[in-house]
This record gives structure tokens, C-alpha cells and sequence, in this order.
């Protein structure tokens, strides 16, 4: 079985990470938009090109708006974290074995998830520690050069994402231990040894970049418009699948060990 | 073989990820058009100066010491007395000593920093002139004005006193220049420049040699106008002609004020350059060997830009914004008098030399490099380089050309040439011209001075000296710059463009060479204006409503006053209808019971009475439009004075759907916007701000969980 055929055999997973980031995104901004229209009370802005210039009024008038702005796009940003790794567990055992179906097999995701979760977090924390050596390696390879240190960065970033998605695939789908940085150290070092492993995951993990790049891109070009509130949902769902196909990757590799 | 595969490999990837940025072209080939002969442009295009304004004549003979960044030369100076007083000593700007400690009048007030710069550390951060010696060559009706390489035996040695602040100097006289008498004097100069800052000084082998020679301050009825170099003041000046020698370094590439009517064949690695400028009040000159040098022509008028190889991608850019701020201002405020413009580019590592105006000469400042992601978010501005060339150039208008007194009232031309900047913008550009963009929100000329509006033009009027205006308040830029325009935008707007175009330029044609005051202008403006403009033949109550020219110039440029008109009530209630007790024909009460009706909004149109509260909360008054929307899509607009505090329009038989205070945005002046347009009661359009706000970071929560989520 690929790992694209296995996100493909567990569409409710996938719609169900959508809907959760979906929500996730429309309940944070609703702080924003209720911010924004108590300190507008009755007044109304019309021209809709110049929202900078009414939103640089409005700042001034009203500073603590801004730090709605802030607290709601930290927020996301922790919560985006935070769910990736509570679900992570249960998005991994469904991906490695999908034949259950019904409650039984939200049971297992809930229980899959929460079990594993202190050691997921663990080589969550080695990837992080793992990150930052290599962005001084990439510095210290790529010399003076901006743009030759940002390829090697994104070269070493997605190796790191490969290696801990495998580690965490080994822990929940093999029943490794996971908690010792040798068996970190030994998923990095598998990823070293499997080129195509490490294109494979580093291809997605970058579409799924290049995703929410264009996201940002349409969001900028159509500010507060709804052809770029839907086109952004929609590719924020792709990028959904995009991760789960990153993560059946590392199941499909963890099943050939 | 390795290294070179490496090294190719590096690039190809660069390349690859960036492409626009790491594989820009190399720069355009240098383009050179032929000096002009004469300094001024032809009579019959510029028209004819006016007698008697040339006071003061400069030979300047000066060396470059590239190395030390040292400039040594003497300065002649042919003056005359154009008062009916003897002047018994002669006063003198030594701009450059304002640099020369901490305790000096600019130090103290900028504390080591300019516009946002730091002045640098250790050796070289000073600059001074010291007057080494000074000579009396000749007094009388008609005074000498020789070639620097003769020397007069026969003159008589003068001592220069500096001042309490270094930056001004006096020479005592033996004998008082009497009225219409001429005097020449020649002073051996040495400056020593300071690494870049504030406009003038060197960096590497670049050189920016501004504000280099001791210059005669301006002779009043009443005394010397010579001010104190300070933080905010500029320089006024007498015309004169300016015959400008020049000793440099063989590779230097020169830009200079003026034109090259000769250049010497080098000699012992050194060449010798002269230049003539005429109907000047400074000179200033630029020398590196780095420059690239482009050359084009508008008309008969030769533009010269001086560019570093880094930078010369941009010169088609800033030609663009240089050929249309001169299509603009030669047509609004009368022909550009003068054969050249030389635009001077500083490399970046000379910002602080970046944006200053001389005399046909200025400096311009980089266009933003903007890194390909954000170009892809559709980034684009004209404010950092484009319009920095705008600006500097339409000082060749308000202070080259009508040489307002600067330090005494720097807004006649900080703040008119800011004015006539965005006018140069939109005449370029199209009405209200955008002049940065991310993605589809703009920014126009108008939100520009906005902005400032409401941060920093309430503590200082605009009319006041340069010297009075403290670093600490952060006003001089919002007040001068910005306020002032929107002074002229929103007076412009009241009394029609057409009309307020031709009074204005009736004011530059009066006043070219005479260095007007704002006296003059208001006078000019108020005469050719009218002291009151009719802006509506029917006002709320019938009756006209006229703009005040004076009372407007008054409150606009010598008070803190700010225009802040707001709507704070929109309501629909009842209209007064006959219910009650009535005397009848016969002249008994009777009492009239009303018709059962539903209330508030339910109230069909024809029983209710729309009513607005329009609050002028600003202490400004001025006249300002409203309209009125009601429901079914009426609309009315109507003037009202803006003389009280705030007035009651009633609407019988109407309901408001909403009020827009100054609806086509006349009322530049007034910072604070938000509040100018309300909704009526029970109406459920959207704010306009709200939901296009919480679409936006929706979409960023999305970007942020895709990236970082699972």
C-alpha cells in the first residue's frame, strides 16, 4: 500500500482535521471581528481598497485592538501546535491500519493519541533541539551567502520533520520506546540512509509551505474580499491532505523496517 | 575545479530560489549629453530676472583632499548693500562648525542623531570650517570681481569673530559699506568634512560637500538675518553668480550646482574643473569615483544623474519621477529658470547624505529593495526613491527659485513643496495617486499627510521659526511637511482648483527671485482668491454659506486649531403632528385624538422626522458638506458653516439611513475620519472594517495551522 492510498482510504479523517482547522480559524478571528466593530460602533468605512488608512485610525484611537490582533494570532499559532500534537498519535494509527471503522475506531484514535502523547511531545522536543543545530549547520555551510543558507536550511529542515515523523510512526505503529535520543538518532540516521524517504516527505513538507505561502498571497491580494476567504479555505484543506500524505510517508517506511 | 563546480552550483541555486533578485542585469551603459553652454535657459523660455536681486557674487577656488577629506580654498565675495543703512561689518554662516562639538546649537538639539541617523563614532565624526584669513580687495560703487588666481597686494587683512554658536562669523569693516555701495572681500578657507551625516560629509571616496564655504547672511532693513545653525533651519541666501573652481583628484567623478565651462587636462593626478551658476544663493558639489554617470534631456533642461554602480538599476525610475515633477511644476508655478538639474545618488552606505536640495543640484534617496517573497504580496511604492527625487526637485521652486527665509518660516518651503508634490503625484499619476500598494489595499498622497495629521500637528502652529520647533515634540515633520499641505489641499478644494491654481500662480510669478514671505503669500492668495469665497448659495437654512480666506489662512497657519467634525446622533422619531386640544372656528377647545401608529422605526416615512447631531469638535471652523441618506436611497447634500459647535438638521416626512460627513473628502486638514460617516438607526450594512479585518486573519490563522499544524 502507498501512502497516498492510505490518506486516500480514511477520507473522514482528513475532513475531520479540516473541519477542525476550519473552526479553528473562524472562531479566532471572531474576536478579531468583534473587536474591531465594538470600537467601530455606528461608523462605516467605504472604500475598500483603503483599509489600511481606516484600520491606521482606528489603531490610534483604540491601541488595545492590536493587542487582540496579537493574542488571537499567537493563539493560533500555540493551538495549531498544540492539536498537531494531541492528534498525532491517532493520525498515525489510523494511517498505518485503517480497517476499523465506526466508534470502535474513534476510540482507538482517542486512545492512541492520548497514550502516546507524552512521548510524541518527547521527539517533538529532540526535533526542535535537532532544528536548531542544524540551522548553525546550515549557517556554517552555506557561508555568507543568504540564499545558499536559506536552501541548505530548508534542506535540513524537512530532513528533521522526516526523521521525527518516522520516530513517532515507529512509537505508535511498532510499539518502540521512543523516549531515549538514540532511537531519535537512529530514525535521523534512516532518513540519511533513504534519499528517496527524505524527497518523498521534504517534497510535501514543501508543497504544504508553498501552500501556506499562497495563502498568505491571496489573503494580501484579496483583503478582506470572499473569493480569497473561500480559496483560502480550500487550500488550507489541500494542506491538510498534504500533511497526511507527509505523515503516511513515515508509516509506509516504518512498515518496511 | 571543485571550487569553481562549487561555486557555480551556489550561484545556479541562488539562481534558482530567487531569480529576479540574485540575477539582476548589470548596470545600463553610461549616457552623456552635451554641458550646457549658458547656466539659465533661454530668455524667451524663462523669462527675465528681475533687476537688482543679485546681492552677492562668489568666487570660490577650492582642493579636494580626498584622503583626509578636506576641503581648502578661499571664498571672494562681492556684496552689495541694498539698504539705505551703512553696514559697518559683515556677517557670515558657517554651516559647517554647527558639526564641529557637542555643545554647538545643531548638536544640542539633535543629540548625535538626524532623521533617524546616528552620527558615527570616533575619527572623522566632526566637521568645521575655520576662516583661516580674511582680506578687504575692494570698496566701492562698483567692486572688483577677479579670477581667483589674482591676488591683490593692496588688500587690507580683516579679522573673521566667530559667533557664541561657531556656526555664525562677522568680519568688522575699517570703513561701512554705505547704501548701493559694493564691497569685496576673501576669505582662505579649510574645512574638514565629517563622515556622512546630516546631509553633507564623506564616505570612503565618496563626497558630499554641502554647506563648505563661509557664506554671507542676508542683509534687512532692520539688520542681518543670519540665524544659528539649529536642528530644523535651513538656509536663506542672496542671489548672486557663482564662479566655482575646482581642484580634485583625477578619477573623481564631479556633479555640481551649475554648469562645466571648462576642465582643465590633468596634471600630477589631479584635474581642475570650473563651473558657473548664475541666479544662485548656494553651491554645493559632489565627487566620487564611483559614479555612473546617465544623462537626459526635458526640453531644453539637461538632466544629470550621478549614480553608483550599485544603484543604477534605478535611474530610469527616478528620470521618470524627475521628468514629470518638471512637466508638472513648470506648467503649475512658472518655468524652471535654470539649463540643468544633477541629480546626485549617495551610495548606501551614505544615507545620511540622502535627500537634500541646492541650487539646480540635489540628492536622492534609494528605492526600497523589495525581497521577491514580498513582491509576490504585490509590494510596490514610489515613497522611498521616486518620491524622494519629487520632492527634492520641487525645492529648486521654494527654496531655489522664490528662496523663502527658511529658518524663519521653513513651511513656505518644507510645506508648499510638499503640497506641490502631490500635486506633481496626481498630475503624474492620475487624481489621488497611489503611491505604495500591498496587494489590493493602496495607499494615496492624501492618506499620506493624514496620517501625520493626527499624530503630531496639534502642538505647533506651522507658522513659526525653525529654531522653535524642539527634537523631543516630533512635530517639525507633521506640522511643516504635512500640515501645511494639507493647509493648501483642503483651501485648494473649498475655492475650486481652477481658481486656486491661478492665484497661486500669479504668487510664484510675483514673487520669482524676491524671497517671499508668508505674508506675501497670504496677501497674493487673498487678493486673487477674494477675502470670501462662496462655497454654497444654499446653506441648512437657506441662506449662503461663504469661506473666510483670511479667517481660514489665520486659524490654519498660526494656530494649533484642528478641523474634527463628527456625526454623533442619527435617529428617525415621530414628526410633530395636530394631536391635542385646538381651538376651533368658533373658538372653543377641542381635543384631536392622533391616529394610532406603530412607533420608532416601524414609523412610515411621512409621520417621522429624520434627525442628525453634527458636532464640529475641533476648534477649527470651516465650512463642511453633509449628506444625508435616506431610506429608498435619497440623498441630499447640504453646506454647513462649521461656525458653531454643532447643529441640528431635521428632516420631516424623511427617514436617515445614514450621514457622511464631507463625503468627497475636501477637508484634508481634518486627520480623524472614522467618525464621518454613521449609520442610521436599525440599519444593518456592514462597517466596512470589521469583516474584511476578521477575513484577513482568518486567512492568516489558516496559513498559520497549514504551515505549522500537524
Amino acid at each position: 500500500m502507498n501512502a497516498l492510498r492510505r490518506v486516500l482510504r480514511v477520507p473522514g479523517l482528513w475532513l475531520g482535521l479540516c473541519a477542525l482547522q476550519l473552526g479553528l480559524a473562524w472562531g479566532l478571528a471572531q474576536p478579531v471581528a468583534g473587536a474591531v466593530r465594538a470600537a467601530m460602533g455606528g461608523r462605516v468605512w467605504t472604500d475598500p481598497h483603503r483599509l489600511i488608512a481606516a484600520l491606521a485610525e482606528l489603531l490610534v484611537q483604540n491601541p488595545a485592538i492590536l493587542t487582540v490582533f496579537v493574542a488571537a494570532a499567537i493563539t493560533s499559532g500555540l493551538l495549531g501546535a498544540a492539536i498537531a500534537l494531541l492528534v498525532r498519535g491517532g493520525v498515525l494509527l489510523r494511517l498505518g491500519d485503517a480497517s476499523d471503522r465506526g466508534t470502535r475506531a474513534w476510540a482507538e484514535f482517542g486512545r492512541a493519541s492520548l497514550g502516546n502523547l507524552p512521548v510524541l511531545a518527547l521527539i517533538g522536543l529532540y526535533g526542535l533541539v535537532l532544528r536548531v543545530v542544524l540551522s548553525f549547520v546550515a549557517n556554517a555551510l552555506a557561508g555568507a551567502h543568504a540564499l545558499v543558507e536559506l536552501v541548505v536550511l530548508v534542506l535540513l529542515l524537512t530532513f528533521a520533520t522526516c526523521a521525527g515523523d518516522l520516530a513517532a510512526a515507529r512509537r505508535v505503529l511498532r510499539g518502540e520506546r521512543g523516549v531515549h535520543p538514540r532511537e531519535y538518532l537512529r530514525a535521523c540516521a534512516d532518513v540519511a540512509r533513504s534519499p528517496r524517504l527524505w524527497l518523498a516527505s521534504g517534497a510535501l513538507t514543501l508543497a504544504r509551505w508553498a501552500i501556506a505561502g499562497a495563502i498568505v498571497v491571496i489573503a494580501v491580494h484579496g483583503s478582506g474580499e470572499a473569493w480569497a476567504s473561500w480559496s483560502a479555505r480550500g487550500l488550507a484543506c489541500v494542506a491538510v491532505f498534504l500533511a497526511l500524505w507527509r505523515v503516511a510517508v513515515a508509516v509506509e517506511a516504518s512498515r518496511r523496517d | 575545479m571543485l571550487a569553481v563546480g562549487s561555486r557555480l552550483l551556489r550561484r545556479a541555486a541562488a539562481c534558482a530560489l530567487v531569480g529576479a533578485v540574485a540575477c539582476e542585469p548589470g548596470p545600463p551603459p553610461e549616457r552623456r549629453v552635451a554641458e550646457p553652454v549658458d547656466p539659465l535657459r533661454p530668455l524667451d523660455v524663462r523669462g527675465p530676472i528681475p533687476a537688482g536681486i543679485k546681492l552677492a557674487d562668489y568666487v570660490l577656488d577650492a582642493s579636494l583632499d580626498a584622503e583626509k577629506h578636506t576641503v581648502t580654498g578661499t571664498a571672494r565675495i562681492t556684496w552689495r548693500n541694498s539698504t539705505r543703512a551703512p553696514v559697518d561689518a559683515l556677517v557670515l554662516h558657517l554651516y559647517m562648525n554647527g558639526f564641529r562639538a557637542e555643545d554647538t546649537a545643531w548638536m544640542a538639539e539633535a543629540r548625535g542623531s538626524h532623521r533617524g541617523a546616528r552620527q558615527d563614532k570616533g575619527e572623522g565624526k566632526w566637521g568645521y570650517i575655520d576662516v583661516r584669513a580674511a582680506r578687504l580687495l575692494a570698496q566701492g560703487p562698483s567692486a572688483d570681481f577677479k579670477a581667483p588666481e589674482q591676488r591683490d597686494a593692496a588688500a587690507t587683512p580683516l579679522t573673521l569673530v566667530e559667533g557664541a554658536d561657531p556656526s555664525l562669523g562677522s568680519l568688522a569693516l575699517p570703513r561701512p559699506v554705505g547704501p548701493d555701495e559694493t564691497i569685496t572681500v576673501e576669505l582662505d578657507f579649510f574645512t574638514q568634512l565629517p563622515r556622512v551625516f546630516a546631509r553633507t560629509g564623506y564616505d570612503g571616496e565618496f563626497h558630499m560637500v554641502g554647506q563648505w564655504y563661509p557664506k554671507l547672511a542676508v542683509r534687512h532693513e532692520g539688520g542681518w538675518q543670519a540665524h544659528v545653525f539649529t536642528l530644523h533651519s535651513e538656509f536663506y541666501a542672496d542671489f548672486g553668480d557663482y564662479d566655482v573652481h575646482l581642484d580634485v583628484p583625477e578619477d573623481m567623478v564631479v556633479g555640481a550646482s551649475g554648469v562645466l565651462v571648462e576642465e582643465r587636462p590633468p596634471e600630477g593626478g589631479r584635474k581642475r574643473l570650473r563651473y558657473r551658476a548664475d541666479t544662485v544663493h548656494d553651491f554645493a558639489w559632489a565627487a566620487s569615483p564611483d559614479f555612473l554617470e546617465y544623462g537626459d534631456t526635458w526640453r531644453d533642461v539637461r538632466i544629470r544623474q550621478l549614480v553608483p554602480r550599485a544603484l543604477a538599476g534605478d535611474v530610469q525610475r527616478h528620470l521618470d519621477a524627475q521628468v514629470a515633477a518638471l512637466e508638472s511644476m513648470d506648467a503649475r508655478f512658472g518655468p524652471y529658470p535654470w539649463s540643468t538639474i544633477t541629480i546626485v545618488h549617495p551610495p548606501e552606505s551614505a544615507g545620511g547624505a540622502q535627500g537634500m536640495e541646492y541650487p539646480t543640484f540635489f540628492t536622492t534617496s534609494d528605492i526600497l529593495r523589495v525581497p521577491l517573497p514580498l513582491r509576490l504580496l504585490g509590494i510596490h511604492e514610489l515613497l522611498t526613491g521616486e518620491f524622494t527625487t519629487i520632492h527634492e526637485f520641487g525645492h529648486q521652486y521654494f527654496q531655489g527659485l522664490l528662496a523663502s527665509d527658511e529658518a524663519t518660516q521653513p513651511w513656505l518651503d518644507e510645506g508648499i513643496n510638499s503640497f506641490s508634490n502631490t500635486l506633481a503625484l496626481d498630475d503624474w499619476l492620475g487624481d489621488d495617486a497611489t503611491i505604495a500598494r500591498i496587494g489590493n489595499q493602496r495607499v494615496s498622497t492624501i492618506d499620506m499627510i493624514r496620517v501625520a495629521l493626527q499624530t503630531a500637528a496639534e502642538l505647533d502652529p506651522v507658522d513659526r521659526r525653525a529654531e522653535d520647533y524642539r527634537d523631543f515634540t516630533g512635530t517639525f515633520g507633521g506640522t511643516v511637511y504635512r500640515k501645511t499641505a494639507a493647509v493648501f489641499h483642503t483651501l485648494r478644494a473649498l475655492v475650486g482648483p481652477e481658481k486656486f491654481d491661478r492665484a497661486f500662480r500669479i504668487y510664484c510669478d510675483t514673487w520669482r527671485f524676491r524671497h517671499p514671505t508668508g505674508a506675501d503669500l497670504r496677501a497674493a492668495l487673498l487678493r486673487e482668491i477674494g477675502p470670501k469665497v462662496r462655497i454654497s448659495d444654499t446653506g441648512p437654512d437657506g441662506q449662503p454659506v461663504d469661506l473666510d480666506v483670511a479667517d481660514y489662512l489665520a486659524q490654519a497657519i498660526e494656530t494649533t486649531a484642528s478641523v474634527d467634525f463628527a456625526v454623533t446622533r442619527v435617529a428617525n422619531r415621530r414628526a410633530v403632528g395636530d394631536a391635542g386640544w385646538r381651538r376651533g372656528q368658533d373658538g372653543a377647545l377641542a381635543l384631536i385624538e392622533p391616529e394610532p401608529a406603530p412607533e420608532g422605526e416601524e414609523l412610515g416615512d411621512e409621520a417621522s422626522e429624520g434627525f442628525a447631531l453634527i458636532v464640529r469638535e475641533g476648534e477649527f471652523r470651516v465650512p463642511v458638506e453633509i449628506e444625508f441618506a435616506f431610506k429608498g436611497g435619497a440623498r441630499e447634500r447640504l453646506w454647513w458653516d462649521g461656525q458653531a459647535r454643532y447643529r441640528v438638521f431635521t428632516f420631516p416626512g424623511k427617514k436617515l439611513a445614514g450621514v457622511a460627513i464631507d463625503p468627497d473628502d475636501k477637508l484634508l486638514l481634518e486627520g480623524e475620519r472614522l467618525d464621518n460617516r454613521v449609520r442610521g438607526p436599525g440599519q444593518r450594512t456592514p462597517d466596512g472594517l470589521s469583516d474584511p479585518v476578521a477575513r484577513f486573519h482568518e486567512a492568516m490563522d489558516l496559513a498559520v495551522l497549514g504551515g505549522l499544524g500537524l
